[in-house]
């Protein structure tokens, strides 16, 4: 073998190892690109909501929990979760992040105490940020240019929603995303190396008003599930966490409301408990 | 040797001797022990119907002694401050440490879902708490563990309660909890409508009303507007009727012909289209923008917020909640613009009132970790004590009637109720018997299915009759 031949021969394998490593570090990161351009092209075709599932069912893998639900459009389908509690997966410890749309900021609260706060950018009038009480549940990074350099995904059940960077650092301290919550890249790497899946986010702002269904009861999701678990709270019924899912919790503050006046406990809001919760 | 051989032979006779006089002090004491226990056990048990109980009214509280007490209770988190029913209850317990310094109490607040899974499994494990106040329901009485209160009140001691409520918690005559709140079930009626159809509504309230005399204001309701709505479960107006419709006052049991004269009652309304189709799931919309006469079957806190919700809308007013005044066309049309008024359950013209009724009890157990009946004695009195206390605060907000008829009046001053609400609420609980379905909201939700379903004609009446008699009659459906 020649010099020259040789020489060849190295950086062919220089480039094979190089190219071995990148892609070997792109798996340990939790970012499928093979996955996730199927997954853009579906956003793209604005099939947000299979999209979401598809691409999630994929990236969390078999840990998950499917329950079925019914959407606000009465669309059934599984809704499949990571499931955050089981010991294999890292979950949040005393770390909760709060994302106010009023004043623009996120604050990373450790143990109860303020721990870091970074300005950012939600979503515009017409696709706002959704108002609620969410988790971690899935981290990732470089979703594209419009993402930034991380993507921390939000459990909330009619689209996808998340904590990312940005490639429009002037809209930080804005109302411009279409309801994500954008940060500057800087900011979100940081943010994404202190807080683990299952960390609990809670967005706090002016809860837009949306018309509740005339039935709906166990294993609902929507936006009107927000509204009436905020609405059960107010009226002093704890209806667990918000998250726009009619689960069990949800059901059993329902219960409670109607014992409390004298009606049947069906754990289901219809015409009598909305306006008892002053949603009519 | 031979002299330390002579030694022990004079000693032990001598011992011996002793060891018998042991053995005989101690068979007179094993004697006086065997006769002691059952007199003791004879002194420390009660009769209750024809078993005998455990339990010694003669017990004392030694104020020199210190004694633990658990009580257990449910949270009430709808009150406006949210630790507020907790601290109620510290203050409460302070007041009567006041009296008894040496009694220490731990408080245990549960939740309403598995409170009662709870009490059952530390009953069954003999870890019950020294006093247990229920949520809603009377527990059934635990013949293992439970002490009938009554046994160590004077006469003049139950006299303080509400007849009929004790009533309720009597077992073979005698009181076994204490009475502690009550949520009777009355009817509201619309005022206007109910003053447009002939009614005289301070009568009405007074002498109470039949059923026959609701009939007649079917043909009075006007067009559009339906005599009654109302919830349609165990404790709705169907089975306020069907208790209505028995004769006697015998504890109640429902019979075939109560139901089947209630579910005619039912066939009559919709045959006079006196009910709409969906009376129950939007009773509170026909009722609140003045389209039916009555809403049948309501606790007083739905009255309490019928009420609210109507000042807030007729005063025009931003709501004190923030949300927007109703400004919809029944509001401009003034259907709105009416008082609701409370109202006796009607009856049968021959049969007695009765009232049904969730309560409130305070139950004293013992259990493996009471020392001596003198800690039952400790029970005792904080039982009594919470029950009688006058401080009412949380009853008030909750607007359920304190069981003690002293504190009546003291309540109703922070309720919003009118004078003639409370005259009706005072001869209700004084007068008119009583009566706690104890339904658990499984069955209630049952009760609920099946006269829905004979509403719509989806099952026929034999078929109603006796699902609805299994489900009234099953064990546990009814105190006691």
């Amino acid at each position: 073998m020649t010099g020259k031949s040789f020489s060849k021969l190295l950086i062919i394998l220089w480039a094979v190892i190089l190219i071995v490593m990148t892609v070997s570090l792109q798996f340990r990161s939790g970012i499928f690109q093979v996955r996730q351009s199927a997954l853009r092209e579906m956003l793209l075709k604005k099939d947000r909501k299979d999209a979401f599932f598809i691409g999630l069912r994929r990236i969390i893998g078999n840990n998950t929990v499917q329950t079925k639900v019914t959407c606000e459009d009465g669309d059934e389908f599984t809704l499949m979760e990571r499931d955050i509690t089981t010991a294999n997966n890292p979950v949040g410890n005393g770390d909760l992040i709060n994302i106010d749309t009023k004043q623009l900021h996120l604050t990373l609260y450790r143990d109860g105490k303020v721990f870091r706060r970074y300005p950012v950018a939600v979503g515009e009038p017409d696709t706002p940020t959704p108002i609620g009480e969410w988790r971690i549940i899935h981290k990732g990074g470089n979703w594209g240019n419009g993402f930034g350099v991380r993507w921390m995904g939000l459990n909330v059940p009619w689209g996808v929603y998340g904590i990312h960077g940005t490639n429009k650092p002037w809209s930080i301290g804005t109302r411009a995303s279409h309801g994500c919550i954008r940060m500057f890249n800087p900011h979100v790497t940081e943010l994404y190396d202190l807080v683990k899946l299952g960390t609990p986010v809670h967005i706090t702002g002016n809860l837009r008003p949306a018309v509740p269904r005339a039935d709906i009861g166990r294993n609902n999701t929507g936006r009107d599930v927000v509204y009436m678990q905020f609405a059960l709270r107010k009226a002093g019924f704890d209806p667990g966490t918000v998250d726009g899912r009619f689960g069990e919790k949800m059901e059993q503050a329902v219960q409670q409301l109607q014992l409390f006046y004298g009606l049947t406990p069906t754990g289901r809001i219809r015409s009598n408990e909305q306006y008892l919760l002053k949603l009519k | 040797m031979t002299r330390g051989c002579g030694k022990e032979k004079v000693k032990e006779p001598m011992r011996l001797k002793g060891h018998n006089r042991f053995i005989y002090l101690g068979l007179i004491l094993l004697f006086l022990v065997g006769l002691m226990i059952p007199i003791y056990l004879r002194f420390s048990r009660v009769k209750l119907g024809d078993r005998e109980i455990h339990c010694n009214p003669r017990a004392r509280i030694n104020p020199r002694k210190e004694y633990h007490i658990r009580l257990w209770d449910y949270d009430r988190p709808i009150l406006t401050s949210r630790d507020g029913y907790r601290r109620y209850l510290e203050e409460a317990i302070a007041a009567f440490r006041k009296q008894y310094p040496g009694v220490h109490v731990e408080v245990r607040l549960l939740e309403a879902s598995t409170g009662p899974k709870e009490l059952r499994q530390a009953l069954e494990n003999h870890t019950a708490p020294d006093l247990y106040c229920s949520a809603w329901e009377i527990p059934s009485f635990d013949w293992d563990c439970q002490i009938p209160v009554g046994f160590f009140l004077k006469d003049t001691e139950q006299e303080l309660y509400y007849p009929g409520l004790l009533n309720l918690v009597r077992l073979y005559g005698v009181v076994c909890y204490f009475p502690y709140w009550t949520a009777p079930r009355f009817w509201i009626g619309n005022r206007r409508l109910l003053e447009k159809a002939g009614f005289n509504i301070g009568l009405l309230q007074q002498s109470g009303w039949s059923m026959s005399e609701l009939l007649v204001a079917v043909k009075r309701a006007g067009p559009g507007r339906y005599l009654l709505v109302g919830d349609s479960g165990s404790n709705g107006f169907l089975t306020q009727l069907s208790v209505n419709s028995m004769k006697g006052l015998e504890q109640y049991r429902p019979k075939v012909t109560d139901i089947r004269e209630a579910l005619g009652f039912l066939d009559t309304l919709r045959d006079q289209k006196a009910l709409p189709e969906d009376f129950d799931t939007r009773m509170l919309e026909y009722f609140l923008n003045g389209k039916a006469m009555v809403l049948a079957g309501a606790n007083l806190s739905l009255y309490g917020w019928v009420k609210n919700y109507l000042r807030d809308r007729q005063s025009n007013v931003t709501p004190s909640d923030g949300s927007e005044p109703n400004s919809s066309k029944d509001n401009r049309d003034g259907l709105t613009q009416w008082d609701p008024v409370l109202l006796p359950v009607p009856h049968q013209t021959d049969a007695a009132a009765r009232l049904l009724a969730e309560n409130g009890v305070i139950a004293v157990y013992r259990s493996k970790f009471t020392i001596g009946d003198d800690q039952i004695a400790v029970a005792v009195k904080l039982g009594q004590f919470l029950s009688t206390y006058r401080q009412t605060r949380p009853w008030q907000e909750l607007l359920v009637c304190p069981a003690a008829m002293a504190n009546t009046e003291y309540w109703a001053a922070g309720t919003g109720l009118t004078p003639s609400d409370l005259r009706l609420i005072d001869q209700s609980l004084r007068h008119t018997s009583l009566l706690n379905l104890n339904f658990s909201p499984i069955r209630a939700q049952e009760f609920d299915r099946v006269i829905r379903e004979y509403y719509l004609r989806k099952i026929n009446l034999e078929i109603a009759e006796s699902r609805l008699a299994q489900l009234m009659n099953e064990p546990g459906a009814i105190s006691f």
